[in-house]
């Protein structure tokens, strides 16, 4: 387990407006990339916006690193080992992409200007978009937009990445290279996906987790997802009961270890 | 104080330092700055030019620092796009999750007013050059006596001080009003800001003369006695003849007490409403006592408003 990147969600609950969005959900995330995926409102974005402290919960508890959000500094100790995209960015249409990465690097303490540099030219490379830095942002495909918000979450090779949709809006080279991308961070760090492409995500995750209505019905390794439905199966299957009676009888314990 | 905050301040003041660096940049993406620049030498070029070429006088010494109003209001419309960049209620944030936060973000922006204040001062000193180089522009006009006066320096740092205020209150308008709403709210705002000035033009009474933060305070306009027989001007005063508004003959004064203190009033203002940009506990008491200072100023620009006995 990587203790910088860890991260330990115990029994949270999270409700938005009239709705619980995240009921009881508890998990212990140390390392390699995870996979969340479930069907629209299954709680994915809510969850991936509690562990990037972007919202408390309102019962339970976040920690990430051993660090509590729920402390001013500590929260802010997080978000320096932090890289989030959110499931929608707004970009500044004027902007080039190196200056809005730059903006980025800024807010994120990267204070040496050629160390800071470096990093953008860096996190700009690794998602391909190294042709197009200096162009404004409004002249962008939206795949390679979404590229931008994900250079803003890679620049300064933070330990944890939590990335909501990562591969939305992205043509099969792009996701390929995301793809690619997401591997190779997860070797060292940890990285949070949510997706809605479960196949791609459960071929290099090592770790899946399916919510549902809010409920965590499934944690653990694709295999171990494929060996009882299938990967095809669950993702068609994942909005109905049918899946958490699954998940019971395969005896899969979803509590912290 | 130990080492290690000392070089946490250190890097802390750094990042803020680049952060309004990369504000500016900000600022220069938005053509309406260009617009607003373009604007305001258009005015400054043509007060400068009437002067020299004796028509429609009577607004030079008025009308060349106001020529900065149009950079003024083009810096609040962009002031408020910058600081509505984080706002919580409406559309999602921008890389809302990193070490700085809000408050040191809006810190970044108001010192990113720098740019369009500095540009206002680069202005003020281009127009104290050439009143210099001129002898000054028209401020009275009394046959036969001199009429002109050269802008006092303290006078014109009120155009950079304008568009500080300005640009304050766009950050505050930025932060506080949800970013839907903004754009109605910024347009409606402009509207009252530029029909208050036209107000204060028509009407140009003594109160908001001293607190309004968008005009120029001077020359002031002191009524002469009518026992004083226009044989006993002094030589130095600089006279307004009757006339169709005004039946009595009026001293122009440039009053530097009141300019000082409108400067004061000016400036305390700027610094409330970044606070109130910013809106931490600490920023608040900030512009608790920068309006305070504010209000104080005001008083003291009435109190100490000229008078010819």
């Amino acid at each position: 387990m990587n203790d910088r990147s860890s991260v330990v969600i115990d029994g949270v609950s999270k409700r938005l407006g009239r709705t619980l969005a995240l009921d009881n959900v508890s998990i212990r995330i140390g390392g390699g990339v995870v996979g969340v995926f479930g069907p629209n409102g299954a709680g994915k974005s809510t969850l991936l916006r509690l562990i990037a402290t972007v919202s408390a919960p309102d019962s339970g508890c976040v920690t990430v690193g051993g660090l509590d959000p729920r402390h001013h500094n500590e929260r802010v100790e997080i978000r320096r080992r932090l890289g989030y995209l959110p499931q929608e960015v707004d970009l500044s249409p004027g902007f080039t992409v190196f200056d809005l990465v730059d903006y980025v690097a800024i807010l994120k303490e990267l204070g040496d200007r050629r160390r800071r540099r470096d990093a953008v030219e860096e996190a700009i490379e690794r998602v391909g978009l190294a042709e197009v830095a200096y162009r404004p942002i409004r002249k962008l495909s939206g795949g390679q937009k979404r590229r931008v918000g994900l250079a803003a979450a890679l620049v300064g090779a933070p330990p944890l990445l939590v990335l909501d949709e990562p591969l939305a809006a992205l043509d099969p080279d792009e996701r390929a290279r995301t793809i690619g991308v997401l591997t190779e961070i997860g070797r060292t760090g940890t990285v949070v996906v949510s997706t809605h492409y479960p196949d791609e995500v459960a071929a290099f995750s090592s770790r899946l987790a399916v919510l549902v209505e809010g409920r965590l019905v499934f944690d653990g390794t694709p295999n171990e997802l494929a060996s009882y439905a299938g990967i095809a199966e669950v993702a068609s299957a994942a909005a109905g009961y049918r899946n958490v009676t699954a998940t019971k009888e395969h005896g899969h314990d979803r509590r912290p270890a | 104080m130990t080492a290690a905050p000392l070089d946490q301040l250190v890097a802390h003041r750094l990042t803020i330092t680049q952060l309004a660096v990369a504000e500016m940049r900000w600022l220069l993406h938005h053509r309406l700055l260009w617009l607003g620049a373009g604007a305001t030498a258009a005015i400054a070029i043509l007060y400068i030019r009437a002067y020299d070429e004796g028509y429609g006088q009577s607004a030079s010494y008025i009308g060349a620092p106001m020529s900065v109003l149009p950079w003024a209001i083009v810096a609040f419309v962009v002031a408020s796009r910058a600081g509505a960049r984080d706002d919580p209620a409406g559309h999602p944030p921008f890389s809302p999750v990193t070490p700085l936060g809000q408050p040191d973000r809006m810190l970044g922006r108001a010192f990113g007013l720098a740019l369009p204040v500095g540009v206002a001062a680069m202005l003020a000193i281009a127009v104290g050059v050439i009143s210099r180089i001129e002898g000054g522009y028209w401020i009275g006009d009394a046959p036969f006596r001199t009429d002109t006066a050269q802008h006092p320096w303290i006078e014109l740092a009120q155009m950079p001080l304008i568009t500080f205020v300005l640009g304050g209150a766009g950050l505050a308008l930025g932060r506080l009003v949800p970013r839907r709403a903004l754009g109605i709210v910024t347009t409606i705002a402009t509207v009252v800001l530029v029909l208050g000035l036209m107000g204060w033009w028509i009407w140009n009474s003594e109160l908001p003369l001293h607190s309004a933060a968008l005009h120029q305070t001077q020359p002031m306009r002191v009524d002469v006695p009518s026992s004083l027989a226009r044989s006993d001007f002094p030589a130095d005063w600089l006279m307004e003849s009757p006339g169709q508004y005004e039946p009595r003959w009026g001293r122009m004064i440039v009053h530097h007490p009141t300019i000082f203190a409108h400067n004061f009033y000016l400036a305390a203002l700027g610094i409330a409403l970044c606070a109130i940009a910013m809106w931490t506990r600490t920023s608040r008491r900030v512009a608790l006592g920068a309006a305070f200072v504010a209000a104080v100023a005001v008083a003291t620009q009435v109190a100490i408003y000229p008078t010819i006995s």
